[in-house]
């Protein structure tokens, strides 16, 4: 219990921006491990407590297959889908269409419990492979830009950022929206990077900032690799036939 | 509680105090969220409990026809007949298919629970609205605070202007005041404007106490990026023009 209350302090004093949480993580000689315990617990908590919430929604949203259906057969009804029915193409493309419509809507509205149990797992994969990619860039711009702050005191540090997380316990109510959080979190890191790396504040600025801009600029960069891959196979097969 | 009261008092009268005490406290950030939460969850109360009341006392099948009727008679008067024929063709399918979700459509618990529970929602995600708008916004005020010379923390700065939400606590008269018929809508857009007006003002003071600055230049920090988003917009606009003009005089 005394192991827990510690954490939870540790994670309200990063939630509300206090240095002197952070320079302890920093000073802290088990701070890697004392921060990776701390994305685990709080990513698998929250998730826990989303179970309850997206079950209350789960019990109150209709069955989607039943209004897809319903849907369709009063489309069915009108002249214009009468019409396009007497083309077997385009009836064809209108059901490929109306199906990946409502894959998208299942996606957005639908509740889809193995998915919501699963995240008790996949959410502190996620969150902890997101603090160790961003821990070990945002290390090297703060090097770059003159830190003094060793790997594990900005990854220590960091971790702390997983903090405005925590408030996602409010989803075991259901159909809470939480805005912000992501924000926070970016917040965090900046106070993380800074307290780590001993940076001014305009130089942890941008060190907590250009991993971000790097990693836009990747998804950017294989964007167009693979546009451009995806359209020489397209000339290719044109030209094949 | 009493301490959320003054604030809240201080915050309103625009109380210099009330602002220097919150900015020299170790714990400004927790105090000015805790505030935030607060007056957020109060005014959401008052929203979730009124949209519920509404939700409730409603029956589907009677809003459905209701609003098939208006459509229809409206669509009367202002369209052609034969576009009139096109669109009752959609809007009967349309109706039909609300009539169907409400009578078919079952979930494992009754509609009016389902009421309940998204008015929950609501009324637990208010001052996280508010919470995403004013940390985004905080954000880059702090950039600009610090370009023009500010000396506040960005734990400060966000401490601080979280008591810019104190007005929209008359959020909650105006969602009771909109339900008056007739001047019922004017009355709560006169008490939105006037509770944006003062949160700007309260976001202003708690600027230029954060980065111990002079109005003006708060001000200045407060709106720079407005005026560079608009810049940039304009700026990004301006090849587009430069074409079009081209195109146009080529002719």
């Amino acid at each position: 219990m005394n192991v827990l209350s510690e954490y939870l302090n540790l994670g309200l004093g990063a939630l509300f921006l206090q240095e002197e949480t952070f320079n302890k993580m920093r000073e802290d000689s088990r701070r890697v491990f004392k921060g990776f315990i701390l994305i685990v617990l709080v990513g698998a908590i929250v998730a826990a407590m989303a179970i309850v919430g997206k079950a209350l929604e789960w019990s109150v949203t209709p069955d989607l297959s039943n209004l897809k259906n319903i849907v369709l057969e009063e489309m069915q009804k009108t002249q214009w889908f009468q019409s396009m029915a007497r083309e077997p193409r385009a009836m064809q493309g209108f059901r490929q269409t109306y199906d990946l419509w409502w894959q998208i809507f299942g996606s957005m509205f639908g509740v889809n419990m193995l998915g919501v149990v699963l995240n008790v797992i996949v959410n502190p994969i996620t969150l902890t492979i997101r603090w160790l990619v961003y821990g070990v860039v945002a290390f090297i711009f703060a090097r770059l830009l003159g830190g003094k702050g060793t790997l594990s005191q900005t990854l220590g540090c960091t971790a702390l950022a997983v903090a405005p997380e925590m408030l996602k316990v409010a989803q075991v109510l259901p159909y809470v929206e939480l805005g912000g959080l992501a924000i926070w979190g970016i917040v965090c890191s900046y106070i993380g990077v800074k307290t780590a790396s001993r940076l001014s504040p305009w130089r942890a600025f941008w060190a907590t900032i250009l991993p971000f801009i790097a990693l836009i600029g990747l998804v950017i960069l294989f964007a167009c690799i693979g546009g451009f891959a995806a359209s020489s196979l397209l000339r290719l097969a044109g030209g094949g036939q | 509680m009493n301490e959320m009261i003054a604030i809240f008092r201080g915050a309103l009268t625009l109380d210099t105090k009330t602002f220097d005490d919150l900015k020299a406290s170790p714990a400004a950030f927790r105090k000015g969220f805790t505030f935030l939460l607060v007056i957020g969850l109060i005014t959401g109360i008052v929203v979730g409990l009124v949209g519920m009341i509404q939700g409730l006392s409603t029956n589907p099948a009677t809003e459905i026809a209701q609003a098939r009727q208006g459509l229809e008679q409206t669509m009367g008067q202002f369209m052609p007949p034969e576009a009139a024929a096109q669109f009752l063709d959609s809007l009967n399918m349309g109706m039909r298919i609300a009539e169907r979700v409400t009578q078919e459509a079952k979930s494992p618990l009754p509609h009016p629970v389902g009421v309940v529970f998204e008015q929950i929602g609501v009324m637990v995600s208010y001052p996280f609205g508010w919470l995403g708008s004013l940390m985004f916004y905080g954000a880059l005020v702090q950039i600009a605070a610090k370009l023009l010379g500010g000396r506040g923390t960005i734990a400060q700065m966000l401490g601080l202007t979280s008591l810019t939400v104190a007005p929209y606590i008359l959020s909650a008269v105006a969602v009771l005041v909109n339900a008056i018929p007739f001047a019922g809508g004017c009355l709560a857009s006169l008490i939105g404007l006037v509770e944006f007006v003062w949160g700007i003002v309260i976001y202003v003071k708690g600027t230029a106490v954060a980065h111990e600055m002079t109005g003006g230049r708060a001000l200045m920090a407060v709106f720079l990026p407005i005026i560079v988003v608009g810049l940039v917009s304009v700026l990004a606009l301006v090849p587009f023009i430069i074409l079009i003009v081209a195109g146009s005089g080529g002719r």
